[in-house]
């Protein structure tokens, strides 16, 4: 089974924050802790490479061009029309990198929203800058027969930048070890180049 | 004259306090640099001594909820101001997993999530 190193939107890992707090307080199996677990569930499946066993397809373009996605498709709130039963409720929505390093492939998390009204889409859309009706790659319509993971890209400039710098802060970690009282002083941290905030006067 | 004064942390690192008059007076200019980005703490209080600390909004709000993690405090503000400089840049998910306390190990209840 491929792994994938999983890379979240702010906007996903917000979301991820709320849902986990509103879940904490919330009595088991309620809106929130369902969504919470879901999302969870679905990240944990991008992660493993298990996109198939979640009704995992290919996006293309409709009113916004998302070729270069796909989606896993999570059941978090049972929804039906009359006696039909209508399916997962909730989309998670991602695209997938060229590893730069020999590592594994990444996938970026891109938006997890309840499908109705194409609001994934929306979401999607907007959070990658897609204008509405604008071709965005030449990457062919999905067909049936498509694979369920998205056309793996070259990592975009932008995320090479991130990654380095994360990279970077990353590797400070454990470099100072702050003693438990110097830790109730929290903000302090930022002065160890001991020079003062620069405000402009 | 400066109104800054060097105040001495108890590890040795230094921490430069305004005069609480004069860190009023610097708000507004505060309030540009976090726009900015530069999500630098403004220290303040009378007589020299740190009394208060203003810091982002946002940065207030995540180390909120991060206030039982201490050991992984300075790691995690420092996550926060690379974030913050940065908005829009994806974010590994362990670190995602670190800062919200979860654990990637952890079994959760899917019994009632599986697909169909």
């Amino acid at each position: 089974m491929t792994q994938y190193r999983l890379l979240l939107r702010p906007e996903v890992m917000q979301q991820l924050s709320a849902l986990k707090r509103a879940a904490d307080t919330q009595q088991p199996g309620g809106l929130r802790d369902r969504e919470f677990r879901a999302l969870w569930l679905g990240l944990r499946a991008l992660a493993n490479g298990q996109e198939e066993s979640f009704n995992g397809k290919r996006l293309g373009y409709g009113s916004h061009d998302l070729s270069d996605c796909a989606e896993i498709k999570l059941p978090v709130i049972p929804e039906s029309r009359g006696n039909q039963e209508l399916g997962p409720s909730h989309r998670l929505l991602y695209r997938e990198f060229e590893p730069e390093d020999g590592g594994p492939p990444y996938r970026e998390v891109i938006a997890f929203e309840p499908r109705k009204e194409d609001r994934p889409f929306d979401i999607a859309a907007t959070r990658l800058g897609r204008d509405r009706g604008e071709r965005h790659s030449a990457l062919p319509m999905p067909t049936p027969t498509s694979p369920a993971a998205p056309t793996r890209q070259p990592l975009p400039p932008d995320l090479r930048i991130a990654l380095a710098a994360a990279s970077n802060v990353a590797s400070a970690r454990g470099a100072t070890t702050i003693p438990t009282a110097a830790a109730s002083h929290p903000p302090a941290s930022v002065s160890r180049n001991d020079r003062p905030p620069s405000l402009t006067k | 004259m400066s109104s800054e004064t060097p105040y001495t942390l108890p590890d040795g690192r230094t921490a430069w306090v305004i005069a609480t008059n004069e860190a009023s007076k610097n708000l507004a200019n505060l309030l540009q640099l976090y726009r900015a980005s530069q999500a630098e703490p403004l220290f303040f209080g009378d007589a020299g001594q740190p009394e208060g600390v203003v810091i982002p909004f946002e940065v207030w709000r995540a180390l909120d909820a991060l206030a039982t993690d201490e050991d992984g405090f300075d790691s995690s503000y420092s996550l926060l101001r690379h974030r913050l400089a940065n908005p829009t840049s994806s974010i590994p998910i362990e670190d995602v997993a670190a800062e919200l306390g979860l654990d990637l190990e952890e079994d959760i209840d899917d019994s009632d999530l599986k697909p169909r």
